[in-house]
């Protein structure tokens, strides 16, 4: 049946050329989102026909998936636009105000949160709770075990008072102690990460008294790469800049843990080769 | 209700003027609807409005842009009539609804709900919360109304309340466990009217209909009490019932306000300083011109906030206060010179 190759290849034109068409997939869900986590979220497990619009921040310097983004329609985060592009399921992000969702819920789009995951139990759960309610649970399944594949990988093979330690900074001074995704990322690398010992928990910072006595091994930093590196708190301080200097600073991509999600690995095999780096040198 | 003469300064009758207003506040509303973040044609859109278009745009004119622009216009009307009121009652220039402490109990009330975490499982929650805190600063102008003869105690103490209720959401936002949350209070604190409902519509208009009325009813004693408030009392008015009329309007016009579209600043400053000029000194010739002003001028801010398409929509009380806080300086400098 010679026919039969020039037919599929019809069939996958006619699915690739139509990305935006309602009716190109019954099956699944229209969906859009609001909101950087909820993009990426969207962009990981959803599929190319299925996705209406993503936030305009889906194209900007924090996000992971802002190539594939661009094949899509900005949204500003209006309730009109969601209607207007029949979507049936509208992704919204925890930092988004929450009184378009509240709208659009009224008109009986499906409102689903992502939530801020925090550990990888969380990430896990809102990957597939995500996944589930966009119709994609097999591609969610898969992203999972993948990060569970990637994770295993790093897994640091020495007990863990022999890990070494790292204090994260963001621009404006913040931190992550306990109950931070950073955490999880610095714990998952093999770090030990001083702010959760010391405190304080959650996104404050640890005091620079506290860093000129204990100075860690290595400083993660995050976001810098958005904001204006000479105005970071750890220029912006001598006594901080002073200790900084004579540690490795480990710059994480602002789009590799822009939110609790399974981006996260990214930014965890990068932490993983840091410590690597470290061990070597110690060892020489 | 004209217990005194129009003076030589008024340019034109208080009538016609809200004529004029009406007009251009009926064609901005009007605008408003045709303005969003989808374009819809004039024909479909008069098709939406009245339920004959597909449902999507259906849903888009009825349900979204129509309450909107309801909203728009009942908190700028709250905020121009009770900046009207204020400046008459309190022989202040710079009396406006922040000034008695109201925007920002308000406010506090809200940030309370987003804080706590209600908002985000009971949305109904915030509006309720906004106006509780609108309520509780309401008793004690109240109270302090009452016992006290002076004016200017009242202003000290709406400017207590209002510091009282800034500290406290500072104090939220301080202690919100991470940078999303503070983002969320700090934006709903510069307001606006973007993807309301009629929900919140019905849940404004009761509050803000009798708010509006009760300062329209304190405005004729207004023009008394411009002749001092020993003069006034000597001439019969009744200075407390007074003050609790233009308190509890603002009250519950302004705090209504707040509790659907957060803190909309400068409307309530600058509505009877541009209705002044026009309609002459009188106190209480400015409250309806405000009133109705005040509507057209969020509702020209709402227009333009939509109509700036990049990036995410700026709030609408960045708007008014990009507007207003040059004014405000004009003002200050203006008042300057005139003293001797």
């Amino acid at each position: 049946m010679p026919a039969r190759p020039a037919f599929l290849l019809c069939m996958t034109l006619a699915f690739t050329m139509a990305p935006t068409a309602g009716a190109a997939n019954p099956t699944l869900p229209r969906v859009a989102s609001f909101g950087l986590c909820a993009d990426q979220m969207l962009l990981m497990l959803g599929d190319s026909r299925q996705i209406a619009s993503v936030s305009a921040q889906a194209v900007g310097p924090l996000s992971f998936y802002a190539r594939r983004a661009r094949a899509f329609p900005a949204n500003r985060g209006a309730a009109e636009e969601v209607i207007a592009s029949g979507a049936d399921i509208l992704l919204v992000s925890d930092a988004v105000d929450k009184r378009s969702a509240h709208a659009l819920a009224q008109f009986g789009v499906d409102v689903v949160d992502v939530p801020i995951a925090n550990n990888w139990p969380e990430i896990e759960a809102m990957t597939r709770r995500v996944a589930l309610a966009i119709g994609r649970a097999r591609q969610g399944e898969a992203v999972i075990s993948d990060l569970r594949a990637r994770l295993a990988r790093v897994r640091p093979q020495q007990p863990r008072r022999a890990w070494p330690t790292a204090i994260y900074y963001r621009p404006d001074g913040g931190g992550a102690g306990t109950g931070t995704f950073v955490d999880a990322a610095l714990s998952a690398a093999g770090f030990r990460n001083l702010q959760a010992e010391w405190g304080p928990p959650f996104w404050g910072g640890v005091p620079v008294e506290r860093i000129v006595l204990h100075p860690p091994d290595v400083f993660a930093v995050s976001y810098f790469d958005t904001s204006s590196n000479a105005s970071s708190v750890l220029r912006r301080n001598p006594v901080l800049w002073g200790k900084a200097r004579t540690r490795p600073v480990v710059n994480i991509h602002g789009k590799y843990w822009n939110c609790g999600s399974p981006l996260l690995i990214e930014a965890v095999e990068q932490l993983a080769a840091e410590r690597e780096r470290l061990l070597a040198r110690r060892r020489n | 209700m004209n217990r005194l003469p129009a003076p030589a300064t008024s340019r034109i009758g208080t009538a016609p003027l809200c004529l004029i207003l009406l007009g251009i506040l009926a064609g901005l509303m009007l605008a408003s609807l045709t303005i969003g973040y989808v374009h819809i044609p004039p024909g479909r859109l008069v098709q939406a409005a009245f339920g004959m278009a597909d449902p999507a745009t259906t849903t888009i004119v009825q349900q979204l842009r129509m309450p909107r622009m309801i909203l728009a216009a009942l908190v700028g009307a709250s905020l121009g009539g009770a900046g009207a009121v204020l400046q008459g009652l309190l022989h202040n220039p710079l009396a406006e609804p922040g000034t008695l402490g109201i925007t920002g109990a308000a406010s506090l009330g809200a940030v309370v709900a987003l804080y706590f975490g209600l908002a985000a499982t009971v949305p109904m929650s915030l509006p309720l919360c906004a106006m509780s805190g609108a309520a509780i600063a309401t008793v004690i102008l109240l109270v302090v109304a009452r016992d006290s003869a002076s004016t200017l105690t009242l202003i000290l103490v709406g400017t207590g309340i209002g510091g009282i209720a800034i500290a406290l959401t500072s104090l939220a936002m301080n202690l919100s466990p991470n940078p999303w949350a503070v983002s969320e209070i700090a934006m709903w604190l510069l307001g606006s009217v973007k993807d309301r409902t009629f929900s919140e519509v019905w849940l404004a208009l009761p509050f803000v209909i009798v708010g509006l009325a009760a300062l329209l009813a304190a405005a004729p004693s207004l023009d008394l009490l411009s002749l001092g408030e020993d003069t006034a009392r000597s001439m019969g008015l009744n200075a407390s019932r007074l003050r609790t009329m233009a308190i509890a309007g603002t009250s519950l016009a302004v705090g209504a306000g707040v509790a659907v579209s957060g803190s909309v600043g400068f409307v309530g400053l600058m509505m009877p300083h541009l209705v002044r000029p026009l309609v002459g000194q009188v106190p209480s010739r400015t409250v309806l011109p405000s009133i109705i002003g005040g509507g057209a001028l969020v509702l020209a801010s709402d227009i333009v906030v939509r109509l700036i398409a990049i990036g995410p929509e700026l709030q609408l009380g960045v708007l008014t206060s990009l507007l207003g806080t040059p004014f405000f300086l004009y003002l200050v400098l203006h008042l300057r010179r005139q003293l001797p």
